[in-house]
């Protein structure tokens, strides 16, 4: 097959994308491909027919594919017959899983809140194989609720799930076992997974879970970001290197016991798949046993034929969109196959000829690393600089130590537990000590560089630049010059972040709470009014999760990173409450910001408090903002006009209220301001008329009162409140009132979040989920 | 296609591992027929050579060498009666054990695809001398008739030139069963063929090894002696 079936993979992508995607944008890149082929490679015609038959084959194996994914259900039914044949997650106290529906087999994704301390620890156990009767409702899955935020809808929609059920009450003395070969082999890895947790010590088993079954979620949440941020969390999954070497491994043994040659590639074309399973089938496990067994194949069909790797990944890619085509949007599948393809291409001319260990492993991870970047920057909005040290000191340490280490640990706490403590002591230790290296390296400046989701023509200027430099590497060799080309598309990303000429007012969708983005065009500023918060409830210590949802954190930081922001001259706090502000430590932390107003008042929340403290730590200036104080940036005007100073009132009326000319319209935020607080507003600014409004509190019923709206006379409100909030904002009063004015209004807890894209004076409203 | 079977090479008849990497991904493609290893063991002709007959002079000593002469063709150039004739010898390889095995293959035991093995060098030098005919050393009628084909006929046939079969042999004994001295002293082999006229042409001589240079030369005096403006050769090994 000559290394030529890269070509016939390539056509094949591009029908997939074309079947699910914009067809005409996949169609005119199959052009240009086939043009290529054509000229560039001077394919012949029947070579080009070929292609045009695998890229028609896949657009129709993907567009079936995608039509054929319906539910049978309404949305009405409440009892279940269910069987939960896929692995499952308790974290504190709610189960998530998949399970299947025994009349129809559709696929739900189930979530379940666990009752009990003991319950919790028997349920994956105990419901793993086996169909229960459950009640429950089903619900669509949410739809995301600002821009690049995850979709969760489409996500499952893709596995073809249509539905999250709900459980209210499993009937476990309906649940009878259904036994099969898979469901064997899962209960199998569930089994192992648990016997690591229990008898290895902590951080030993997190390491040993994740390299002898490919499960992280023993892993504290914190570790594995470390991880991430020093670009090594790869080194957690099962690698194709460990499928190669394990195959190796026990077709050696089987030799050395004196079983023929091809006893063990039949045995192994058997062991591969199954190991497959028992780790968790990911993307990548997956890849390489494909590989492992067509290379495999290709040897027994004829006469010491070696399948090429460059052939055999090609090949493993075909068959596995063609079989599950909406695999392809899964970061694991695109990260492992891209890098394989060009540490394959690379292998047998740029790594050759680099003769020195450190320096071959240093060039490995650099390809590795080069060309993940348009893929992670796609996913993540940040890159790690970090990377290519840490990669070079954990790779050895995971392949090297870890791993054989965890194996061996495994089998001798088999044989006896006495046998392994030692083993398991020194382990434990070097995986505390790797950890907090992780943790020192992580928390180097510059460790990362956010450059945001590039957009469709950058994330190809992306692509493009990193397969020429492949190429210049090898034709040319490793020099500066060469490297100076990938610093191109870095400036190119930057600049259209910082420069662009378009700026933005984004009502950050942050449930029930504020959180205000605005960015000014052409770098001249961006602020932030309030960051959300996420309000916690006491929990008992078995039912609290592994990582708690923190809307500051899990919202509105990867939001500004999506859009490549990692400044905020601004930081503009309004008032004390939780809902505004509690995400400010996260937003600190992950953060370059520059300055923090807080509201003048004599009596400081605990929170603020904190967050004064932090900004001494990281010498954050902190203004008390009082009426009457301005600034200007650009062409865009900020005035303070509340709090006034020496008028005590209760926190929300104390809140900052700012009036900023941006884009051409005049804006008024003002906070968790109510009643009392309008008077005092409409008191001290007689002559003051805006176009939009930010609702305050939520539009609960003690805002927005009919002076207000008369008073300044805004055309559009913006209210940012919780969906289903139990405040049951906005009030109805209030939507009545802005309705009787006349005024449009967008709502977060509607519509997502509610953006007003400008350039110079004029701009447009938009909204997540019109 | 083959889907299981890579192409072999035409000189070991091992298999050819495809190469694989970031310039066969993009440039066009150029199919191989010949392995990795085979092609390693041609010696191409480098470095400092004669400026004749392309004499490497790494290989020669010093002795023999006289400025950017070897001996050889010095004394080639100083008989009054050779004097002249071949402008200049190009060769593109170096006889060594490897070569002599497969021109061996090639002439004498009529391995015909082997001249493909060639034909892309073969075609970029040829490409490179300015010519009006490209003229092979012929064969007798008896070796042509024993081998099949004319060796260097084909070596300009497969690099998608035409050949001008101007000379004929007039004597058929084997040149390689004599010596250098029954070589050079040897009447005239070869003559025009009537009603070739090479008036005024620039002429390349191609044959597949050049050792003594005698048959190159009485190639050579034949043709400059019917007028030919100039002749140069190219050859594939210099032995």
């Amino acid at each position: 097959m000559n290394g030529e079936v890269i070509y016939f993979a390539i056509a094949s992508i591009l029908g997939v994308l074309c079947g699910l995607e914009n067809k005409s944008l996949f169609i005119s890149m199959f052009a240009v491909y086939v043009l290529f082929l054509f000229i560039g490679k001077s394919f012949s015609k029947s070579r080009i027919s070929a292609i045009f038959a695998v890229f028609f084959i896949f657009f129709l194996s993907a567009k079936g594919t995608s039509m054929y994914m319906k539910t049978a259900f309404s949305g009405d039914e409440t009892n279940f017959r269910i069987y939960f044949n896929k692995e499952l997650n308790v974290d504190g106290d709610l189960m998530r899983t998949y399970a299947a529906d025994q009349n129809t087999g559709e696929e739900f994704a189930v979530r379940y809140k666990v009752l009990s301390k003991a319950e919790k620890e028997a349920l994956p156990g105990f419901l793993l194989g086996k169909q229960c009767m459950a009640a429950g409702r089903l619900e669509k899955p949410p739809l995301p609720r600002n821009k690049h935020a995850f979709d969760y809808r489409n996500y499952l929609n893709r596995e073809g799930i249509h539905w999250v059920l709900k459980i209210d009450n499993i009937h476990f003395q309906t649940c009878k076992p259904q036994s099969s070969f898979l469901i064997s082999l899962r209960i199998l890895r569930q089994k192992g997974i648990s016997y690591i947790q229990h008898f290895f010590p902590n951080n030993a088993a997190q390491v040993s879970a994740a390299l002898i079954f490919g499960e992280r979620n023993l892993y504290e949440p914190e570790i594995l970001e470390t991880y991430e941020k020093i670009g090594i969390v790869h080194l957690l999954a099962i690698s194709g290197l460990q499928v190669s070497l394990l195959s190796g491994i026990i077709f050696l043994i089987g030799l050395r016991v004196a079983i023929t040659k091809e006893r063990m590639q039949n045995a192994l074309l058997i062991i591969l798949p199954v190991y497959g399973i028992v780790t968790g089938a990911s993307p990548s496990v997956i890849r390489a046993v494909i590989m492992t067994m067509l290379v495999l194949i290709s040897f027994k069909l004829t006469f010491n034929y070696r399948l090429s790797p460059l052939d055999a990944v090609s090949l493993a890619l075909m068959g596995y969109i063609f079989i599950a085509p909406f695999i392809i949007y899964d970061v694991g599948f695109q990260l492992s196959f891209t890098v394989s393809y060009c540490l394959i291409v690379s292998a047998s001319s740029i790594l050759p000829r680099i003769k020195n260990y450190i320096l071959a492993l240093l060039a490995t991870t650099f390809i590795s690393q080069l060309s993940s970047i348009p893929i992670v920057l796609f996913h993540f909005y940040e890159i790690s600089i970090i990377s290519l040290l840490a990669n070079l000191l954990f790779i050895p340490l995971y392949s090297f130590v870890f791993t054989p280490a965890s194996l061996l640990a495994l089998i001798l706490h088999f044989i006896s537990p006495k046998l392994a403590a030692p083993l398991l002591n020194y382990f434990n230790i070097l995986v505390i000590y790797s950890n907090d290296i992780a943790d020192k390296l992580s928390k180097f400046p510059y460790a990362t560089v956010t450059l945001g989701r590039p957009n469709l023509i950058v994330l190809m200027i992306y692509m493009l630049t990193v397969l020429l430099f492949f190429y210049l590497w090898e034709k040319r060799g490793f020099f500066l010059r060469n490297i100076w080309i990938l610093v191109f598309p870095l400036i190119i990303n930057g600049a259209i972040n910082y420069f662009s000429p378009i700026g933005e007012v984004t009502f950050i969708d942050v449930g029930q709470g504020d959180s205000i983005f605005i960015r000014l065009p052409r770098g001249q500023g961006t602020f932030l009014i309030d960051t959300g918060g996420t309000v916690r409830f006491e929990k008992e210590k078995w039912q609290e999760r592994k990582k708690a949802f923190e809307v500051g954190k899990d919202v509105v930081v990867p939001f500004l990173k999506s859009k490549g922001i990692t400044t905020i001259d601004k930081l503009i706090l309004t008032h004390g409450d939780q809902d505004h502000i509690g995400g400010a430590p996260a937003l600190l932390e992950e953060m370059n910001v520059k300055e923090i107003l807080l509201p003048l008042t004599a009596e400081k929340s605990e929170l603020e408090r904190k967050i004064i403290r932090i900004a001494e730590e990281k010498n954050i200036p902190v203004t008390f903002a009082k009426g009457k104080d301005r600034w200007k940036s650009g062409n865009s005007l900020f005035q303070i006009l509340l709090p006034v100073e020496d008028q005590a009132l209760d926190r929300n009326n104390g809140s900052i209220v700012l009036l900023a000319k941006i884009g051409g319209l005049k804006w008024l935020f003002t906070g968790d301001l109510e009643k009392e607080g309008e008077e005092v507003l409409i008191n001290n600014y007689k002559h003051v008329v805006i176009d939009v409004l930010k609702v305050g509190h939520h539009g609960s019923k003690s805002s927005t009162s009919e002076q207000l709206l008369k008073h300044f006379t805004p055309e559009a409100a913006v209210i940012s409140a919780g969906a289903n909030n139990r405040f049951g904002h906005p009030h109805k009063e209030v939507i009545n009132r802005l309705e009787e004015h006349k005024i449009k209004i967008f709502r977060t807890d509607q519509q997502g979040a509610v953006t007003y894209s400008f350039r110079g004076n004029r701009g447009t409203f938009s909204v997540v989920s019109p | 296609m083959n889907i299981f079977q890579n192409d072999l090479c035409f000189i070991c008849h091992e298999e050819i591992v495809p190469v694989t990497g970031w310039q066969v991904l993009f440039e066009k493609e150029t199919k191989d027929i010949v392995c990795e290893s085979c092609l390693s063991q041609f010696s191409v002709i480098d470095g400092e050579t004669c400026r004749m007959c392309n004499r490497p002079f790494e290989l020669l000593e010093s002795q023999y060498r006289q400025n950017d002469l070897c001996y050889d063709c010095v004394r080639w150039e100083e008989d009054s009666e050779w004097r002249g004739f071949l402008e200049k010898n190009i060769s593109i390889y170096n006889y060594n054990d490897f070569m002599k095995e497969v021109i061996a293959r090639y002439k004498f035991r009529g391995d015909y695809l082997l001249s493909k093995v060639f034909a892309a060098s073969v075609q970029e030098k040829l490409q490179k001398i300015d010519h009006d005919l490209l003229v092979p050393i012929p064969l007798s009628e008896e070796r042509l008739y024993e081998r099949g084909f004319n060796q260097a006929e084909a070596l300009i046939r497969e690099s998608s030139f035409t050949p001008a079969n101007v000379l004929t042999r007039v004597h058929a004994e084997k040149q390689s069963k004599k010596s250098r001295n029954e070589r050079i002293h040897l009447p005239q082999v070869f003559q025009l063929d009537p009603g070739c006229s090479v008036l005024n042409k620039k002429i390349v001589l191609v044959d597949d090894i050049y050792t003594t240079g005698s048959t190159i030369r009485h190639a050579a005096k034949v043709l400059k002696e019917a007028g030919a403006a100039s002749v140069v050769s190219l050859t594939l090994a210099r032995g």
